[in-house]
């Protein structure tokens, strides 16, 4: 099943490409914590995951067709 | 020519004999240095000798914007505020927003140089061309918010203020400035100038424009910025909750100062994140000037006895006077926050210095007696008597208020290895010992332990917690672009919070400017300010090298005692490595001086002249 990865933030240079949309297919019942990593990006690496409109976290199980955002940590002033 | 984006004049006004001209601000000053921080720093170091006491009359204070303060272009209410520092005795200087550097430009100015000592309480007022010195007895001793309030409704709604409170009357090193009811210029101490020199206040008002090189163009562009802002997906998700809504990630990083440093993990910080914050005291949304990100969080506590107006916490006060003193509700942070801002302390180093004494209390080191009462961490009324005590220098509070470090040269037992400082400047909100970037950037901060010079945390988390390779490259490439936000006049987190281009501000900065310079170029400016900087902390600290570049003993010899980065810690050698590693880069040499060669190619042939001529 495919689902799109929105990235946001500076951690998008940690990014393959430094590309703020991916669009994977993935194994259904994956997690995003398990996506991310299978495709070489530290899970770690975002602050925050909202799927239509809600807040979720790494251990989200995305739906075929899913739009997933990434969050990047901000603050630092 | 002139180049755009200048008001014009720089303003010099001698409290000392109340007297007060205006210079043409210098094209060459210009080309160099940019303004804001870069003004700072070459002014600084041309016009103060090493001698200079801090607190004497003979320190200066420089209040500059940049040159993209004030425009239509997003977040551009930024101002830079230097003196030499009576925390470190280097170079010391604090950013703050608000749209107090955007009137400085509209009254016509492009820095604001306070010079000399006033015998009596007075606060400045510029109102375009007229600039007078006036008698603040009324207001001497009075705390931060009724100040601003009073000289509002003085002088008029239109004026932008900033204040001290009783923390800089009383020459708290670490005292604070503070403007629009919330925002601070908190760092190295600037507000103890001011105290020291007698200037309660400044009011500006302006009323003239900016000349720019491209009307036209910088209005296009501008209103280009602006929708590009809007229309990043995380801008809905990163307002609500502003800087607080870092702090889960923090935790889970296993950074968060929890109990002096003591730890990198807070078990309650669901308590006191910004969720927390959001469903339980927030009122609005605030921003500086110009803002559409505002992570100004304005709130109310309504508590018994402790009911206040407060903005803020932002995530540093919730990591330094929450987690740091172990105050486990977003309540009693924001009370502690209000009552900090009013008294005029920094939250940072004021969190920092009260977990010391709170760590000193507990291992003996302080006793009740000298405390004047118990102290323990988690107890909010701890936490709020010795701010007090600070602000107004009485018992305790005497030997705390000159900081942290030399608190701890005073009260002894070893207490320095947890003295949590570099430079004299206290630590601020990330415990670094699992994060070598995040930890070379504290230390090589240039005014101290302070993290926007380098947020290089994701860094580390992105490349690898235990790695050293390349982490000194990252630290030394963030500290160009982070500072120059600062030197331009602009805040930068647009760009970390919702990935906001740094192409924008490049394509701006010539239909401002009218200068043909590349996003390089700017860097270069950026590398040749840092140097100045470092120059002026090797001209001004006798001894001054490597060994100031340190952090405290608890980061390379205690291992994390709990959470997810239990056990790490921080070898003294891969503290060498990264230093050695960043010296090289940086074109210094082991001790960590500029080498003549290098300030040659920054185009600083009169620093590589003086500080040969130091060493001959
Ligand atoms: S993001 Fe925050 S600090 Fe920056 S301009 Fe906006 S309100 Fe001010």
């Amino acid at each position: 099943m495919q689902v799109t990865l929105r990235f946001h933030g500076h951690a998008i240079e940690y990014v393959p490409g430094g590309q703020e949309t991916l669009t994977v297919d993935v194994p259904a019942g994956q997690t995003l914590r398990q996506i991310l990593t299978t495709i070489g990006i530290q899970p770690q690496l975002f602050a925050a995951v909202v799927v239509g409109g809600h807040r979720r976290d790494l251990e989200y199980v995305p739906e075929p067709g899913d739009e997933v955002m990434l969050l990047s940590p901000a603050a630092g002033g | 020519m002139t180049i755009g984006g200048y008001a014009g004049k720089i303003l010099r006004v001698n409290l000392t004999d109340g007297s007060w001209s205006t210079e043409k601000t210098s094209e060459e000053l210009i080309r160099r240095f940019l303004g804001g921080r870069g003004f700072c720093a070459k002014m600084l170091y041309d016009e103060l000798e090493p001698d200079v006491d801090p607190l004497g009359p003979e320190n200066k204070v420089v209040i500059a914007p940049g040159p993209m303060t004030g425009l239509f272009l997003p977040s551009s209410g930024k101002v830079h505020m230097a003196s030499k520092s009576p925390a470190t005795g280097g170079y010391g200087d604090s950013n703050m927003g608000g749209h107090f550097g955007a009137e400085i430009k509209y009254a016509g100015y492009d820095a604001v140089v306070i010079e000399g000592a006033a015998k009596r309480p007075c606060y400045l007022v510029v109102e375009d061309d007229r600039v007078e010195l006036r008698d603040a007895s009324t207001w001497w001793g009075k705390g931060s918010f009724e100040t601003e309030k009073e000289l509002k409704q003085r002088l008029g709604e239109e004026f932008q203020i900033a204040t001290i409170g009783p923390a800089g009357e009383n020459v708290v090193r670490y005292a604070c400035i503070t403007h629009d009811f919330g925002r601070q210029a908190g760092r190295t101490g600037v507000g103890c100038v001011w105290g020291a020199k007698k200037l309660k206040a400044i009011a500006v008002r302006g009323t003239r424009s900016v000349p720019l090189a491209d009307v036209r163009g910088a209005l296009r562009k501008g209103r280009q910025m602006f929708e590009a802002c809007f229309s990043k997906p995380g801008f809905k998700e990163w307002t609500p909750y502003g800087t607080a809504g870092v702090t889960d990630w923090i935790n889970e990083i296993g950074a968060f100062p929890t109990k002096n440093f003591w730890t990198g993990y807070f078990e309650h910080y669901k308590n006191i994140n910004g969720q927390a914050l959001r469903e339980r005291i927030l009122v609005t949304d605030k921003g500086c000037f110009a803002c559409p990100t505002p992570c100004g969080k304005y709130s109310r506590v309504r508590e018994a006895q402790r009911c206040c107006y407060v903005e803020g916490p932002e995530y540093e006060t919730i990591a330094m006077v929450g987690g740091n003193c172990l105050l486990d509700r977003i309540e009693d942070i924001a009370y502690a926050n209000y009552l900090m801002d009013d008294l005029g302390i920094d939250t940072i180093s004021g969190g920092n210095v009260i977990a010391f004494a709170l760590e000193c209390f507990e291992k003996g080191l302080i006793t009740e007696e000298e405390a004047g009462r118990k102290l323990a961490f988690g107890d909010l009324d701890s936490v709020l008597y010795l701010a007090r005590k600070i602000a107004y220098r009485e018992g305790i509070g005497r030997i705390l208020a000159d900081g942290v470090k030399a608190a701890a040269e005073r009260i002894g037992g070893g207490s320095e290895r947890f003295a949590i400082h570099v430079k004299g400047l206290e630590w601020s909100g990330y415990e670094s010992r699992y994060a070598p970037a995040m930890m070379l950037a504290y230390m090589t901060a240039d005014i101290g332990a302070h993290h926007n010079r380098a947020w290089a945390i994701t860094h580390d988390v992105a490349v690898g917690r235990d790695a050293i390779e390349g982490k000194a490259a990252k630290v030394i490439e963030l500290q160009h672009i982070r500072p120059l936000f600062d030197t331009l006049g602009l805040c930068r987190l647009p760009w970390v919070e919702i990935g906001f281009e740094l192409e924008h501000y490049a394509e701006m900065f010539p239909l401002v400017t009218g200068l043909d310079y590349t996003w390089e170029d700017l860097l270069l400016i950026s590398e040749r300010i840092w140097n100045v900087v470092r120059c002026f902390n090797v001209r001004h600290i006798p001894g001054f090298g490597r060994s100031w570049d340190y952090p405290p003993a608890r980061f390379y010899e205690e291992p994390v005692p709990t959470g997810p980065a239990k056990g790490k810690l921080i070898s003294r050698e891969t503290l060498d490595r990264l230093l050695d590693d960043y010296y090289a880069l940086r074109g210094w040499d082991k001790n960590g001086i500029p080498t003549p060669d290098k300030l040659r190619q920054l185009g600083l042939e009169e620093l590589a002249a003086d500080l040969q001529r130091r060493k001959a």
